[in-house]
Protein backbone atom coordinates (compact mmCIF):
# COMPACT_ATOMS: atom_id res chain seq x y z
CA UNK A 1 0.00 0.00 0.00
CA UNK A 2 3.12 2.24 1.06
CA UNK A 3 5.00 1.43 -2.22
CA UNK A 4 1.80 2.23 -4.11
CA UNK A 5 1.02 5.49 -2.32
CA UNK A 6 4.82 6.77 -3.01
CA UNK A 7 4.38 5.55 -6.76
CA UNK A 8 1.16 7.38 -7.13
CA UNK A 9 3.24 10.66 -5.07
CA UNK A 10 5.96 10.10 -7.64
CA UNK A 11 3.82 10.77 -10.52
CA UNK A 12 0.47 12.74 -9.58
CA UNK A 13 2.42 14.75 -6.90
CA UNK A 14 1.03 17.12 -5.04
CA UNK A 15 1.11 21.01 -5.76
CA UNK A 16 2.37 22.44 -2.78
CA UNK A 17 5.00 25.85 -2.94
CA UNK A 18 8.04 23.69 -1.55
CA UNK A 19 7.60 21.01 -3.86
CA UNK A 20 7.21 23.71 -6.63
CA UNK A 21 10.39 25.33 -5.59
CA UNK A 22 12.29 22.20 -5.69
CA UNK A 23 11.25 21.32 -8.95
CA UNK A 24 12.13 24.90 -9.87
CA UNK A 25 16.01 24.94 -8.33
CA UNK A 26 15.95 21.57 -10.03
CA UNK A 27 15.67 22.70 -13.48
CA UNK A 28 18.06 25.69 -12.94
CA UNK A 29 20.72 23.85 -11.83
CA UNK A 30 20.27 21.26 -14.60
CA UNK A 31 20.20 24.50 -17.10
CA UNK A 32 23.06 25.71 -15.84
CA UNK A 33 25.60 22.09 -15.26
CA UNK A 34 24.35 21.10 -18.60
CA UNK A 35 24.28 24.34 -20.84
CA UNK A 36 27.61 25.88 -19.35
CA UNK A 37 29.56 23.01 -17.17
CA UNK A 38 29.43 20.07 -18.47
CA UNK A 39 27.62 20.21 -22.00
CA UNK A 40 26.51 17.38 -24.03
CA UNK A 41 27.74 16.00 -27.07
CA UNK A 42 27.87 13.94 -30.25
CA UNK A 43 31.17 12.77 -31.66
CA UNK A 44 30.44 13.57 -35.24
CA UNK A 45 33.47 12.16 -38.00
CA UNK A 46 36.15 9.74 -38.25
CA UNK A 47 39.13 12.55 -36.51
CA UNK A 48 39.37 10.81 -33.25
CA UNK A 49 39.27 7.33 -34.47
CA UNK A 50 39.84 4.71 -32.30
CA UNK A 51 39.97 6.61 -29.19
CA UNK A 52 36.36 8.62 -30.25
CA UNK A 53 33.92 7.17 -32.71
CA UNK A 54 31.81 8.68 -34.92
CA UNK A 55 28.04 8.73 -33.19
CA UNK A 56 29.91 8.02 -29.52
CA UNK A 57 28.16 10.23 -26.92
CA UNK A 58 30.64 12.37 -24.95
CA UNK A 59 30.22 15.80 -22.43
CA UNK A 60 32.45 18.79 -23.01
CA UNK A 61 33.68 19.32 -19.22
CA UNK A 62 34.60 23.01 -19.09
CA UNK A 63 36.68 22.31 -15.83
CA UNK A 64 38.39 19.89 -16.99
CA UNK A 65 41.69 22.24 -17.23
CA UNK A 66 40.56 24.84 -14.86
CA UNK A 67 43.35 23.58 -12.28
CA UNK A 68 46.14 22.01 -14.05
CA UNK A 69 46.40 23.56 -17.16
CA UNK A 70 46.83 21.94 -20.46
CA UNK A 71 49.52 18.83 -20.58
CA UNK A 72 50.66 17.11 -23.78
CA UNK A 73 48.33 14.42 -24.91
CA UNK A 74 45.09 16.16 -23.65
CA UNK A 75 42.25 16.07 -25.30
CA UNK A 76 40.57 19.12 -25.78
CA UNK A 77 37.47 20.34 -27.61
CA UNK A 78 38.00 23.18 -29.61
CA UNK A 79 35.45 25.93 -29.95
CA UNK A 80 34.33 27.21 -33.16
CA UNK A 81 31.13 30.39 -32.83
CA UNK A 82 29.84 28.76 -29.87
CA UNK A 83 29.80 25.27 -27.87
CA UNK A 84 27.28 24.28 -30.24
CA UNK A 85 29.59 22.73 -32.85
CA UNK A 86 33.02 22.36 -31.36
CA UNK A 87 35.99 20.23 -32.86
CA UNK A 88 37.49 17.62 -30.74
CA UNK A 89 41.68 17.00 -30.81
CA UNK A 90 44.61 15.59 -29.10
CA UNK A 91 47.43 18.86 -28.14
CA UNK A 92 50.73 17.56 -29.03
CA UNK A 93 52.66 20.75 -28.74
CA UNK A 94 52.68 24.29 -27.05
CA UNK A 95 54.32 27.33 -28.30
CA UNK A 96 57.58 28.28 -28.59
CA UNK A 97 57.64 23.82 -29.79
CA UNK A 98 58.37 23.27 -33.21
CA UNK A 99 56.31 20.49 -34.47
CA UNK A 100 56.52 18.12 -37.58
CA UNK A 101 55.21 14.70 -38.78
CA UNK A 102 57.99 12.20 -40.26
CA UNK A 103 56.74 9.32 -42.59
CA UNK A 104 53.79 9.23 -39.52
CA UNK A 105 56.15 10.11 -36.60
CA UNK A 106 55.07 12.95 -34.44
CA UNK A 107 58.37 15.12 -33.76
CA UNK A 108 57.95 17.60 -31.58
CA UNK A 109 61.65 19.86 -31.32
CA UNK A 110 63.25 17.14 -32.47
CA UNK A 111 61.90 14.35 -30.03
CA UNK A 112 59.75 11.83 -31.29
CA UNK A 113 56.57 11.53 -29.48
CA UNK A 114 55.32 8.01 -28.25
CA UNK A 115 51.24 8.34 -29.49
CA UNK A 116 50.33 4.90 -27.92
CA UNK A 117 46.44 5.83 -28.61
CA UNK A 118 47.42 5.47 -32.59
CA UNK A 119 45.68 2.68 -34.32
CA UNK A 120 48.19 3.24 -37.48
CA UNK A 121 50.64 5.58 -37.74
CA UNK A 122 50.51 6.65 -40.89
CA UNK A 123 52.83 8.10 -43.54
CA UNK A 124 51.89 12.03 -42.97
CA UNK A 125 54.99 14.22 -43.76
CA UNK A 126 54.59 18.26 -42.61
CA UNK A 127 57.61 19.96 -42.62
CA UNK A 128 58.57 21.65 -39.13
CA UNK A 129 56.84 25.01 -37.84
CA UNK A 130 56.94 26.61 -34.85
CA UNK A 131 53.82 27.22 -32.43
CA UNK A 132 53.04 30.52 -32.01
CA UNK A 133 52.76 32.73 -28.75
CA UNK A 134 49.17 32.09 -27.16
CA UNK A 135 48.79 28.33 -29.37
CA UNK A 136 48.54 24.98 -28.93
CA UNK A 137 49.35 22.94 -32.33
CA UNK A 138 46.25 20.48 -32.28
CA UNK A 139 46.04 16.58 -33.99
CA UNK A 140 43.21 14.28 -34.36
CA UNK A 141 43.57 10.96 -33.80
CA UNK A 142 43.24 9.00 -37.20
CA UNK A 143 46.60 9.49 -38.91
CA UNK A 144 44.43 7.11 -41.88
CA UNK A 145 42.70 9.98 -43.26
CA UNK A 146 44.97 11.76 -46.04
CA UNK A 147 47.11 14.76 -44.34
CA UNK A 148 45.45 17.09 -47.00
CA UNK A 149 41.82 15.98 -45.36
CA UNK A 150 42.88 16.10 -41.97
CA UNK A 151 41.86 18.96 -39.81
CA UNK A 152 44.78 20.30 -37.70
CA UNK A 153 47.45 22.72 -36.65
CA UNK A 154 47.67 25.48 -34.66
CA UNK A 155 45.10 27.50 -32.47
CA UNK A 156 44.26 30.20 -29.79
CA UNK A 157 44.83 28.33 -26.55
CA UNK A 158 41.99 30.72 -25.42
CA UNK A 159 39.82 28.29 -27.92
CA UNK A 160 39.76 25.37 -25.61
CA UNK A 161 36.59 24.87 -24.25
CA UNK A 162 37.14 21.77 -21.94
CA UNK A 163 37.77 18.56 -22.46
CA UNK A 164 35.70 15.13 -22.83
CA UNK A 165 34.21 13.70 -19.25
CA UNK A 166 35.79 10.45 -20.32
CA UNK B 1 -14.44 40.40 -10.51
CA UNK B 2 -11.73 37.82 -10.73
CA UNK B 3 -12.72 37.12 -14.31
CA UNK B 4 -12.28 40.33 -16.22
CA UNK B 5 -9.03 40.71 -14.76
CA UNK B 6 -8.04 37.39 -16.29
CA UNK B 7 -9.41 38.40 -19.55
CA UNK B 8 -7.58 41.54 -19.51
CA UNK B 9 -4.30 40.14 -18.80
CA UNK B 10 -5.17 37.66 -21.43
CA UNK B 11 -5.74 40.32 -23.89
CA UNK B 12 -2.50 41.82 -22.79
CA UNK B 13 -0.11 38.73 -23.27
CA UNK B 14 -1.94 37.99 -26.85
CA UNK B 15 -1.33 42.11 -27.73
CA UNK B 16 2.47 41.39 -26.75
CA UNK B 17 2.68 38.10 -29.00
CA UNK B 18 0.87 39.83 -31.30
CA UNK B 19 3.17 42.82 -31.59
CA UNK B 20 6.73 40.32 -31.45
CA UNK B 21 5.37 38.51 -34.50
CA UNK B 22 4.01 41.05 -36.53
CA UNK B 23 6.75 43.73 -35.93
CA UNK B 24 9.75 41.39 -35.59
CA UNK B 25 13.00 43.02 -34.37
CA UNK B 26 16.21 43.68 -36.17
CA UNK B 27 17.85 40.57 -34.76
CA UNK B 28 15.39 38.95 -35.64
CA UNK B 29 14.93 39.90 -39.06
CA UNK B 30 18.47 38.99 -39.34
CA UNK B 31 17.77 35.38 -38.04
CA UNK B 32 15.40 34.58 -40.49
CA UNK B 33 17.58 36.02 -43.65
CA UNK B 34 19.83 33.37 -42.01
CA UNK B 35 17.69 30.45 -41.83
CA UNK B 36 16.46 31.55 -45.79
CA UNK B 37 20.53 31.29 -46.13
CA UNK B 38 20.40 28.07 -44.97
CA UNK B 39 17.09 26.74 -46.71
CA UNK B 40 18.05 27.87 -50.49
CA UNK B 41 21.61 26.61 -50.31
CA UNK B 42 20.55 23.27 -49.24
CA UNK B 43 19.83 20.63 -51.88
CA UNK B 44 17.55 17.10 -50.94
CA UNK B 45 18.12 14.95 -53.94
CA UNK B 46 17.47 15.22 -57.42
CA UNK B 47 15.67 18.53 -58.29
CA UNK B 48 14.03 20.12 -61.35
CA UNK B 49 15.66 22.88 -63.41
CA UNK B 50 13.16 24.80 -62.27
CA UNK B 51 13.26 24.55 -58.86
CA UNK B 52 16.84 24.82 -59.12
CA UNK B 53 16.69 28.47 -60.58
CA UNK B 54 13.98 29.53 -58.13
CA UNK B 55 16.17 28.28 -54.74
CA UNK B 56 19.28 29.80 -56.89
CA UNK B 57 17.24 33.09 -57.54
CA UNK B 58 15.78 33.67 -53.92
CA UNK B 59 19.14 32.71 -52.97
CA UNK B 60 20.84 35.57 -54.89
CA UNK B 61 18.09 38.21 -53.73
CA UNK B 62 19.45 37.38 -50.03
CA UNK B 63 22.87 39.09 -51.21
CA UNK B 64 23.63 42.82 -51.53
CA UNK B 65 24.57 43.68 -55.37
CA UNK B 66 28.63 43.15 -54.18
CA UNK B 67 29.74 40.94 -51.73
CA UNK B 68 33.12 40.45 -50.08
CA UNK B 69 34.28 36.88 -49.53
CA UNK B 70 37.11 36.44 -47.49
CA UNK B 71 38.34 32.23 -46.96
CA UNK B 72 41.92 31.52 -46.24
CA UNK B 73 42.83 28.35 -48.08
CA UNK B 74 40.26 28.41 -50.60
CA UNK B 75 40.18 30.25 -54.16
CA UNK B 76 36.91 32.54 -53.46
CA UNK B 77 38.42 34.79 -52.08
CA UNK B 78 37.97 38.82 -53.61
CA UNK B 79 34.65 40.97 -54.20
CA UNK B 80 31.50 38.68 -56.31
CA UNK B 81 28.68 40.02 -58.10
CA UNK B 82 25.86 38.84 -57.17
CA UNK B 83 25.54 36.72 -60.36
CA UNK B 84 29.17 35.58 -59.12
CA UNK B 85 27.58 34.55 -55.95
CA UNK B 86 24.42 32.45 -57.68
CA UNK B 87 26.74 30.64 -60.28
CA UNK B 88 29.13 29.76 -57.12
CA UNK B 89 26.37 28.42 -55.42
CA UNK B 90 25.23 26.47 -58.55
CA UNK B 91 28.70 25.75 -58.62
CA UNK B 92 28.99 23.80 -55.17
CA UNK B 93 25.21 22.05 -56.23
CA UNK B 94 26.45 20.31 -59.07
CA UNK B 95 29.11 19.06 -56.96
CA UNK B 96 27.10 17.70 -54.73
CA UNK B 97 24.13 14.67 -55.06
CA UNK B 98 22.19 16.32 -51.62
CA UNK B 99 23.42 18.75 -49.57
CA UNK B 100 22.28 20.27 -45.93
CA UNK B 101 23.92 23.92 -44.79
CA UNK B 102 22.56 24.67 -41.01
CA UNK B 103 24.21 27.26 -38.71
CA UNK B 104 24.79 27.13 -35.03
CA UNK B 105 25.34 29.30 -32.04
CA UNK B 106 24.25 32.65 -34.26
CA UNK B 107 24.76 35.64 -32.14
CA UNK B 108 23.64 39.52 -34.07
CA UNK B 109 25.46 42.68 -33.14
CA UNK B 110 24.24 45.47 -35.05
CA UNK B 111 26.57 48.73 -34.24
CA UNK B 112 25.24 50.74 -36.65
CA UNK B 113 21.54 51.04 -37.92
CA UNK B 114 21.80 49.65 -41.03
CA UNK B 115 25.13 47.31 -40.53
CA UNK B 116 24.85 44.04 -38.81
CA UNK B 117 27.64 41.46 -37.67
CA UNK B 118 26.83 37.83 -37.51
CA UNK B 119 28.88 35.48 -35.81
CA UNK B 120 28.22 31.67 -36.28
CA UNK B 121 29.20 27.80 -37.15
CA UNK B 122 28.60 27.09 -40.51
CA UNK B 123 28.02 23.40 -41.46
CA UNK B 124 27.72 21.49 -44.17
CA UNK B 125 26.68 17.91 -44.49
CA UNK B 126 26.27 15.93 -47.58
CA UNK B 127 27.09 13.39 -50.23
CA UNK B 128 29.04 14.80 -53.03
CA UNK B 129 28.65 13.54 -56.85
CA UNK B 130 30.85 11.31 -56.35
CA UNK B 131 29.40 9.44 -53.39
CA UNK B 132 31.72 10.98 -50.57
CA UNK B 133 30.76 11.86 -47.44
CA UNK B 134 31.16 15.40 -46.51
CA UNK B 135 30.58 16.88 -43.17
CA UNK B 136 32.52 20.60 -43.00
CA UNK B 137 32.40 23.04 -39.58
CA UNK B 138 33.74 27.01 -40.39
CA UNK B 139 33.69 29.34 -37.64
CA UNK B 140 31.91 31.60 -39.82
CA UNK B 141 31.85 35.85 -39.44
CA UNK B 142 28.68 37.21 -42.03
CA UNK B 143 28.00 41.24 -42.36
CA UNK B 144 25.11 42.40 -43.71
CA UNK B 145 23.32 45.93 -44.66
CA UNK B 146 19.92 47.07 -44.61
CA UNK B 147 19.17 48.56 -48.36
CA UNK B 148 16.33 51.48 -48.42
CA UNK B 149 13.31 48.94 -48.26
CA UNK B 150 14.63 47.99 -44.54
CA UNK B 151 15.88 44.46 -46.54
CA UNK B 152 18.92 43.11 -44.56
CA UNK B 153 21.12 41.66 -47.11
CA UNK B 154 24.75 39.82 -47.48
CA UNK B 155 27.66 42.25 -47.96
CA UNK B 156 30.37 40.03 -46.27
CA UNK B 157 31.18 36.46 -45.79
CA UNK B 158 34.20 35.62 -44.24
CA UNK B 159 35.51 31.91 -42.61
CA UNK B 160 37.72 32.30 -39.50
CA UNK B 161 40.51 30.10 -39.54
CA UNK B 162 40.86 28.06 -36.29
CA UNK B 163 43.39 25.69 -37.52
CA UNK B 164 46.40 26.72 -39.46
CA UNK B 165 48.39 23.98 -40.24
Amino acid sequence: MAVKDLVRRFFFPILTPAYLLRVSILAISACIFFGFICIPLAVRGKSMEPTYSDGSLNFCFRLKYSFRGLERLDVVFIRLAGPGVMLLKRVVAFEGEEVEFRKGRLVVDGREISEPYLRDQGDWDLPPRRVEKGNIYVVGDNRMVPIAEHHFGQTPVGRVAGGPLW
Amino acid sequence: MKGKYLIVALIVVLGLLASVYLYPSEEKKIKKQISLLSKYASREGRESAFALGRRLDNLGKLFAPRVDLKAPGYELSGTHTRREIINLAARARVAFSSMTLKFYDVSVAIPGEREAKVSATGRLTGISAEGKSVDEVQDLELTLQKDGEGRWLFTGVEVIEVLRK
